[in-house]
């Protein structure tokens, strides 16, 4: 029988990865309407809620002794049933793969690459994703944490250069909380919950391959508090650059604001770094759930999950196109339907039911433990 | 595949040219020396008797018969004559004769307590002996053969290294002789500690290489792998250390190096003290350090001969040197072929003016230039030292000059190429700034085909190998993934001496658990 | 075994993909102007104007024209910027547009239509300058060649950011300010007025280059007025200056009167504009207050302003007139036009956001009835490296 090689990662690493799959795409994808100029308010309570779901999380794999979702799945569900509930999330990783794919597919055949088809491009950044995957987690959290800096110094540089381009005029922020909290809690719940904070679900699978488990709570909430900030600030810098109007009719705000750019005469045209920072986002977020996914199929199957790489990289830029027509499916597929149907049971319901079954468990044993004992 | 693999291997081993003395080489089946000199006379002169320097000859000794072999062109006349000859004829005197191996050891404590003496028990270790010019004495009725150390010392002086060259700092290079080279190391770490094992590679030419570490340092886990993997070598001839290097390296498709190699006795006594273990190998002046990480290849010893602030500037200049010798084509063939509109305005109509009238494409144009200027650098280097480099010098300003003139590449592309190919200069070690070479071409290839993005997938595609390398157990990318902030004092910048007390965290920690079975069970489900 | 693969698949992911995007440098013309008028026979006539980069390498000069202009009519913009190789040699590339002119005409019956085009292409930036022109074509405007750059939209380019920066009355208008503000319900739309002076057939000449007195030139004249997207008036250079006091004014130079009847002009390097709304008696008040800081840079006056006193008196004069000045401007607006292009309601929005949502509706009308309040602090900080004028010692 095959037996699963154990792979390590430290708790910077986690860090890392917690903090790049959270802001890799929010910061450059547009979202909120209906907070309009209040939306950075919304997302500091998203923020609030994502460390919620982080320390869930955490808390969930605690109470089930360190054992990663799928193995939980199938202690407390039983073979059959539990296999069916990994299939549903192995499918549900490879599903958002796919719209991530597509997600940057749309953008390049928008900005830089018009002409180019985007099966081009969702092939050629599957092929990527696999060449990461292939090398295990380990190699995964390295180059994490290599591309982390980079990502994080172009953000703040795109951040510094529109600032220095005088093209933030903070009364665009104004009037604050103007129709009071209603348009924020609707546009916080379910659709800026669930992404990027919920998708953390896929976390459940690496967090127990962290070198020391115990501090793997404290660490994930630190880092959706550092990623949600610089979300935040991210929304900040678009609304008081464009104004809420302008932001809310683009697809990529940060891309729009990033035109504004020209300092000195010789600063300008840079919006390629804000096309690099989504890019090594999506990257590294779409690597996290496709491993995710995989060693979903590994516990299935209980073989190496490399043999699963390429048949099932072959079948997402496939899938990523065939899922949607055209962009607006593509995006009425993502806000309407998918928190709905997919998002809250993956994320909230069915770790929620496993964290109950494991309690009930607990007690159980715990009973029969002190049976015995005394 | 693994048929074909085998099939290839077999071929290979049937090429192997069988030497005369494949028998006597063979340890497994090893002969004692005999006691009868008639047989010993026999066999020796089969073993070498077409060569016409090799000399046996009967002599006297303590009283017995005895047999004197040696190579005439590999030994040093005199020293037969004063270290064996002379004191061969006081032996004479001796009264009572020595029949046993044990009375040739207090025989040698008389007579010949101040040179080199080997003894020997096997025939392939007289036959070996012989050959690294030692001369041999063998003794009728006992089976231990003694061997003196008469090796010739005709060897180059030590000089200047010719390829890390410092302005400030020893300025003395490792010889091709290894007693030489050890003796250059040891003079530099008198400590007990220093530790050379000696081992023998290659079937034909019995290289000698040496292991040098600093026991209480080095970690014993590195320390066995090295042994086992230089053991395992299985090849006929081992020439320079870059044989050896390929033959033990974690992976041999990169392009980047694994294992350091220099030149400098300073160098490679800093990295004994930093715990790595110095690998030198008899004949080549390039001793080879591992297990290195990225970050050592922009390091020289002048950084630390020399002020931090400097040492960081320079060091630095060589990060950005580097990282523009691969990806500065790259850029400039994403910017005027696809992303016309990331270029500033006033700098677009002077490029398209210069662009005007060139008849091919970008890509063509790169290509042509960066392969003239790939001619021309390895003409410099093979062509006879009085004319290369002139040659070279001419060569790329006349055909850079000309191309421009005669339109058929643009200026700012001469500016590009020639930037490139010194900015690979920079790097200290001479096959780390080939793999820029290497690289700029493939990035090259896929920005033509894809604009910047195509570019930005081979920069992740060439970071995610770097991150998947491994030299003997420590991740290539050591102190920045994993990223190790204690070793971040001596990486990007360097700190003042008195913050530099520490060795680098990467060499100690557990990481190298799993190193090579790990890659070998990954190369095996290919 | 497997790297081997890897490179198999790049290779071949490489030969299978063309290069789509790929495009040499000298296979495009960048297109740096666009003119707009209103066409005979279709909705559009749209002139480009296009650089012949030959001129501007240096040792590639020959002396020819350094812009081509290509003028072809259609019913929509997006179409003919594809089509226009009915006359030009190459492909065009807009995204280093510096200038689009749109024709008076044409603006009078709205331009929202073909600006929306404009801000959904990925291929046109935000930095190119939005501006009308006035009692000349459109087409002649970015056909007027100038000595210096020789590319007439990048002569303007540099024309109006120098002169937003030293003197304003450019109103830094981009498309997405103007698109923001054309969906605003408390501010209209503005952009600056140009024209020709001299004649502008003879602008279209490389010879014009060729003498110092030019017999055609682009000059600025002030701003134009927008209901929503509609021109629907003018204001000259003073008042453009006026108005953008309102906004945000880096420098300027203002002439006022001394109280003994002579000129004095100030230079101003600082100033900060604060407006506050409020809404009493059923009718808008509109505070503006305005620091500035400045310099006396000329006097006519014989009075000697060695005095702190002087100082004051210039002070308040200068106050006074900048008062006067923006007061005047706001309530031409309100009585000629009866747009906000000030953004009072805007502002009213931030200040008084449940206030203004009842009236927004009819804010034009509220505007027209605003009461306009200025109060200016003016801060003269010195007067240049002589203490005294030679005026005074005249007698």
């Amino acid at each position: 029988m095959y037996t699963i090689k154990k792979e390590n990662i430290s708790l910077w690493q986690l860090f890392v990865l917690i903090l790049i799959f959270v802001i890799g795409t929010t910061v450059v994808v547009g979202a909120g309407e209906e907070a309009k100029q209040d939306f950075w308010f919304a997302e500091l309570i998203a923020t609030a809620i994502g460390m919620a779901f982080a320390w869930g999380y955490y808390y969930f794999l605690r109470t089930s002794n360190g054992k990663n979702l799928y193995e939980v799945i199938e202690e407390t569900c039983g073979r059959i049933i539990g296999k069916v509930l990994i299939f549903g999330y192995v499918i549900y990783f490879f599903y958002i793969v796919t719209r991530n794919i597509r997600d940057f597919g749309e953008m390049m055949k928008v900005t830089i690459l018009p002409i180019t088809p985007i099966e081009v491009i969702s092939i050629t950044m599957m092929f990527v994703v696999v060449f990461i995957v292939i090398q295990g987690v380990e190699v995964l959290a390295r180059v994490t944490e290599l591309f982390t800096p980079f990502l994080v110094f172009f953000l703040l540089l795109v951040f510094f250069l529109i600032f220095a381009s005088e093209q933030i005029h903070f009364e665009n922020l104004q009037p604050f909380l103007a129709e009071g909290f209603k348009p924020i809690f609707s546009s916080v719940f379910p659709l800026r919950s669930s992404f990027p904070y919920g998708e953390m679900v896929v976390f459940t699978v690496l967090m127990t391959s962290v070198t020391r488990f115990n501090y793997v709570g404290k660490v994930s909430v630190v880092s959706i508090m550092v990623g949600g900030l610089l979300i935040t600030f991210s929304q900040v810098i678009q609304i008081a650059t464009l104004g809420e109007d302008v932001k809310n009719r683009t697809l990529f705000p940060l891309l729009s604001a990033s035109r504004e750019i020209s300092v000195m005469g010789f600063f300008e045209r840079v919006d390629i770094l804000v096309v690099f920072i989504l890019m090594l986002g999506i990257l590294i977020k779409v690597s996290i759930l496709f491993y995710g996914g995989l060693k979903g199929l590994e516990s299935i199957f209980n073989m190496s999950y490399r043999y699963f790489i390429i048949p099932i990289s072959m079948c997402i830029p496939l899938f990523s196109i065939v899922n949607a027509d055209n962009i607006v499916e593509h995006f009425e597929e993502g806000l309407l339907v998918v928190p709905y149907v997919l998002h809250l049971p993956f994320q909230m319901g069915i770790p929620i039911l496993l964290l109950v079954l494991v309690l009930i468990r607990n007690r159980k044993n715990k009973k029969v433990a002190g049976g015995v004992k005394y | 595949m693994k048929v074909f693999k085998r099939i290839v291997s077999e071929k290979r081993m049937h090429h192997q040219p069988s030497t005369a003395s494949d028998l006597l080489q063979n340890e497994k089946q090893a002969a004692e020396i005999s006691t009868y000199l008639k047989l010993n006379e026999e066999r020796y002169n089969k073993v070498f008797d077409k060569n016409f320097d090799f000399s046996l000859k009967q002599i006297h000794i303590a009283g017995q018969e005895g047999l004197i072999l040696y190579l005439k062109s590999m030994v040093d006349l005199n020293k037969i004559s004063e270290q064996i000859m002379e004191r061969v004829a006081q032996t004479q005197r001796q009264k009572d004769c020595i029949t046993t191996s044990k009375q040739l050891r207090t025989f040698q404590k008389d007579y010949f307590a101040s040179v080199d003496v080997e003894f020997l028990q096997y025939e392939h270790e007289v036959v070996w002996y012989v050959l690294s010019g030692y001369t041999v004495i063998l003794i009728a009725g006992i089976k231990t053969g003694m061997a003196i150390n008469t090796a010739s010392s005709e060897q180059r002086a030590i000089e200047q290294s010719n390829t890390q060259t410092i302005i400030r700092g020893p300025k003395d290079s490792f010889t091709e002789s290894i007693s030489t080279n050890i003796s250059l190391i040891r003079r530099r770490i008198k400590n007990p500690q220093l530790i050379c094992e000696n081992f023998m590679v290659g079937k034909d030419t019995k290289t000698s290489i040496c292991i040098t570490y600093l026991e209480s340092v080095a970690n014993p886990e590195i320390v066995d792998e090295i042994r086992k993997r230089i053991k395992g070598v299985n090849v006929n001839a081992i020439f320079d250390s870059g044989n050896l290097e390929e033959l033990i390296c974690d992976q041999v498709i990169t392009p980047f190096p694994t294992i350091y190699h220099s030149d400098r006795p300073d160098t490679v006594a800093a990295s004994i003290i930093e715990g790595k273990i110095a690998a030198i190998v008899d004949g080549t002046p390039f001793v080879l350090t591992m297990p290195v990480v990225l970050t050592d290849f922009f390091k020289v010893s002048e950084d630390y001969y020399q002020g931090f602030l400097m040492s960081s500037f320079v060091r630095i200049i060589r990060y950005v040197a580097f990282t523009l010798s691969w990806i500065l084509p790259a850029i400039y063939i994403g910017l005027t072929t696809f992303h016309h509109e990331l270029i500033p305005t006033a700098l677009v109509f002077t490029l398209q003016a210069q662009r005007e009238g060139v008849p091919f494409p970008a890509v063509v144009e790169i290509l042509l230039m960066e392969t003239t200027f790939e001619i021309l650098r390895e003409a410099g280097v093979r062509m006879p030292r009085a004319v290369g480099q002139a040659v070279s010098i001419v060569g790329t300003l006349v055909i850079g000059q000309a191309a421009v003139e005669a339109g058929v590449v643009s200026n700012l592309l001469v500016i590009i190429v020639a930037l490139t190919a010194i900015a690979s200069f920079v790097s200290p070690i001479y096959s780390f700034g080939n793999a820029s070479r290497l690289l700029r071409f493939g990035l090259i290839l896929i920005t033509a085909a894809l604009g910047l993005y195509g570019m930005i997938i081979g920069i992740v595609l060439v970071i995610t190998h770097l991150a998947s390398l491994r030299s003997f157990g420590t991740p290539y990318l050591a102190p920045l993934g994993p990223f190790i902030v204690e070793d971040q004092k001596d990486v990007f910048v360097r700190f003042p001496m008195r913050q530099l007390k520490k060795r680098p965290a990467y060499m100690m920690d557990g990481t190298k658990t799993g190193m090579s079975a790990d890659s070998k069970q990954e190369g095996g489900n290919s | 075994m497997r790297v081997v693969y890897i490179f198999f698949l790049i290779a071949v992911l490489l030969g299978a993909s063309g290069c789509w995007d790929r495009k040499e440098l000298n296979e495009v013309s960048f297109v740096t102007g666009m003119a707009l008028e209103k066409g005979e026979k279709h909705q559009y006539s749209l002139t480009v104007e296009v650089v012949n980069a030959e001129e501007f390498g240096g040792e590639t000069t020959q002396g020819n024209t350094g812009t081509i202009t290509y003028t072809m009519e259609g019913d929509l913009i997006a179409e003919l910027n594809d089509k226009m190789n009915v006359g030009l040699a190459r492909d065009l590339n807009f995204s280093h547009t510096r200038v689009i002119v749109i024709d008076e005409t044409l603006a009078n019956e709205g331009i929202g239509p073909f600006l929306q085009f404009l801000e959904r292409s990925a291929e046109f930036r935000n930095d190119f300058h939005l501006v009308i022109s006035r009692g000349v074509n459109a087409s002649e405007i970015i056909s007027t060649t100038y000595p210096i750059h020789r590319i007439p939209s990048i002569k303007m380019d540099e024309q109006f950011q120098t002169m937003e920066k030293e003197w304003g009355g450019y109103p830094d208008v981009r498309l997405t300010d103007f698109t923001s503000t054309i969906t605003s319900d408390g501010r209209h739309p503005v952009a600056a007025t140009v024209t020709i002076q001299g004649s502008p057939e003879k602008g279209d000449d490389v010879n014009n280059n060729k003498q110092a007195d030019l017999d055609a030139i682009v000059a600025l004249n002030g701003l134009s007025v927008f209901k929503d997207d509609k021109l629907i008036g003018y204001l000259d250079v003073e008042q453009a200056r006026d108005y953008l006091w309102t906004q945000d004014l880096k420098k300027t130079i203002l002439t006022a009167t001394t109280p003994d009847g002579n000129f004095f002009a100030v230079r101003f390097f600082n100033s900060h504009t604060n407006i506050q709304t409020s809404y009493e008696n059923n009718r808008p008040h509109i505070t503006i207050e305005l620091v500035l800081e400045g310099d006396i840079i000329a006097t006519q006056s014989k009075v000697p302003i060695d005095k702190l006193t002087r100082f004051k008196e210039l002070e308040e004069e200068a106050q006074k007139e900048v008062e006067q000045k923006i007061k005047g401007t706001i309530t031409h607006v309100q009585k000629e036009y009866g747009v906000d292009i000030f953004g009072f309601g805007e502002t009213m929005y931030r200040q008084h956001y449940q206030k203004f949502k009842s009236i927004k509706d009819y804010w034009d009308e509220e505007f027209k009835k605003a009461e306009i309040n200025v109060n200016a602090k003016v801060i003269l900080r010195r007067d240049g490296i002589r203490t005294r004028s030679f005026l005074e010692e005249m007698e």
